[in-house]
């Protein structure tokens, strides 16, 4: 015990959490400062915070009710709040966090002090992209890229197949060509 | 030629798993990742960006699996 007490260090840690749909547009700000009273009361100083918008979800969540059943969600209030805390609380404070009524689902990471999101200048930057990994982003490009003398040269194949007989006089006589062959 | 990092380019030191318009960028149109050979990026921040990946994944910001 007295070994893990020394180990105590302050790290800085992230929680990212979403709000479900069901609690009304007004009340999201208080949800987001009760979430953050958790952190709060365990000592933690808020070093960057984003109160939850909403967000239509890629996919649709579940969260066990009282009752046993589930309630189904494809859309929530996504919020994230990045702290600075002693190591031996956050497991308590995750907890509390998740088992918050409102929460849908939390994600608590370890993190840097320095800002890591882009934000908005995320977008400049992701039109700004070297186009050498544009090429590569969708499918049909990559295969084109694996796989450049196959497909290049079906295509060929193609086109002198069906241009061989052009007209009817030069099928006539490619006929009696192979039939002359036989 | 030899491609540059993306994330050394931009001096992004840490992948965010919040910027999802970056992360969709190396993800396919079925929402998998691609890979080193094709992203061009350094071993470092290829690591970084499946964990981001994950996380988002995880939080509903990008799919599992689409189409």
């Amino acid at each position: 015990m007295d070994e893990t007490q020394s180990d105590v260090r302050v790290n800085v840690y992230e929680i990212g959490y979403l709000l479900v749909s069901s609690v009304p547009e007004e009340k999201v700000a208080s949800e987001a400062e009760a979430v953050k009273s958790i952190i709060t009361k365990a000592g933690a100083s808020v070093i960057a915070e984003e109160t939850p918008h909403s967000e239509r979800l890629a996919y649709t969540m579940r969260k066990k009710t009282v009752s046993g059943s589930y309630d189904k969600y494809d859309s929530a209030y996504f919020g994230w709040i990045k702290f600075e805390v002693a190591s031996n609380v956050i497991e308590s404070i995750k907890t509390s966090v998740e088992i918050h009524p409102t929460v849908l689902r939390m994600l608590m990471i370890s993190t840097v002090k320095e800002n890591t999101y882009l934000g908005k200048r995320a977008i400049a930057i992701a039109e700004d992209f070297s186009p050498s990994v544009k090429k590569n982003g969708g499918d049909k490009s990559s295969v084109a890229e694996r796989a450049p003398f196959t497909i290049t040269k079906a295509v060929e194949d193609e086109k002198v197949a069906p241009s061989a007989p052009a007209t009817v006089e030069d099928m006539d006589k490619s006929i009696d060509a192979m039939v002359k062959e036989v | 030629m030899k491609k540059q990092c993306y994330f050394n380019q931009h001096n992004i030191s840490h992948i965010d798993y919040k910027d999802t318009e970056v992360l969709k960028k190396f993800v396919n149109p079925h929402g998998r990742m691609i890979s080193r050979k094709r992203t061009g990026i350094s071993a470092k921040y290829q690591r970084q960006l499946a964990t981001a990946v994950k996380r988002a994944r995880f939080m509903g910001l990008l799919p599992y699996v689409a189409r």
